[in-house]
């Protein structure tokens, strides 16, 4: 048995039990759920590929996540894959109960969601939902620490006012900006 | 009450500190608003997360982990 536990087995395993976040993360960025599922295929056919080149006992997420988003972009730039129905593909994946104590409804939340920037998006799910660290998250979009945490900022700010734009828009103030050479995020 | 969020303050309400290189301290002061914000993105995501994977992925998988990495 202990071949079940040889380095590549375990890389393997690895990676098969990191599919679903990484559907997760394909859906959030896509918007489009069977975007999202040809974007994961892609994905895990080239993980797979260069499996060997991955180094044990780094992180895995964010390697497959470098991966889905590189492929995301690329596929992108090609105009191989277009955005439909953003709002509405995206959000009408969630069933529709109100919570218990009247917080905002899932449903509502992803279509707000869904009307951010991409770099917005994958922000917010790769810190604030999937765990990874700032740097992880900064290395997987390959900008600055100080750019995951402005988009992150922003994204939280316009969720804000999409949400409930009476009780956002006094809470939330625009600092003052200072140019930040490592900032790549303008006109965002 | 006016707030202001400094965009240099990036952990999210609920985040492990861990996981920032902030203090944490200003996550004390978020709305109710930030946290809903923050409590739904994890709903969001936990929610596709913990679906059945589609049958073609599925299938993927299943044939990926009959043979050797390299040679798909």
């Amino acid at each position: 048995m202990s071949d079940t536990f040889t380095p590549d087995a375990a890389t393997r395993n690895e990676l098969v039990a990191l599919v679903p976040e990484l559907r997760a993360f394909a859906i959030s960025l896509s918007r489009n759920p069977s975007t999202a599922d040809d974007l994961v295929q892609e994905t895990v056919l080239k993980a797979w590929a260069k499996l060997d080149s991955f180094e044990p006992g780094t992180n895995m997420r964010a390697w497959l996540f470098t991966i889905l988003r590189n492929t995301f972009y690329s596929d992108a730039r090609k105009g191989k894959r277009e955005v439909e129905d953003v709002d509405g593909a995206y959000a009408a994946r969630l069933s529709q109960k109100p919570d218990h104590d009247g917080r905002l409804a899932l449903r509502d939340f992803a279509s707000a969601f869904a009307m951010l920037p991409d770099e917005q998006r994958e922000a917010l799910i790769l810190i604030g939902a999937s765990g990874l660290s700032y740097e992880d998250a900064a290395q997987t979009c390959g900008c600055a620490i100080g750019t995951i945490k402005s988009r992150v900022n922003r994204g939280r700010a316009r969720l804000a006012e999409l949400i409930d734009p009476a009780e956002a828009t006094p809470q939330v103030e625009a600092a003052p900006q200072i140019a930040d050479p490592a900032n790549q995020d303008r006109g965002r | 009450m006016t707030k202001i969020i400094d965009p240099e303050s990036s952990q999210m309400p609920g985040q492990d500190p861990k996981h920032t290189d902030d203090s944490g301290e200003e996550a004390e002061q978020l709305s109710d608003i930030d946290r809903q914000i923050a409590e739904n993105l994890r709903k969001l995501y936990q929610s596709t997360v913990e679906e059945e994977l589609p049958p073609k992925l599925q299938d993927l998988l299943d044939r990926l982990q009959s043979q050797e990495p390299g040679n798909e």
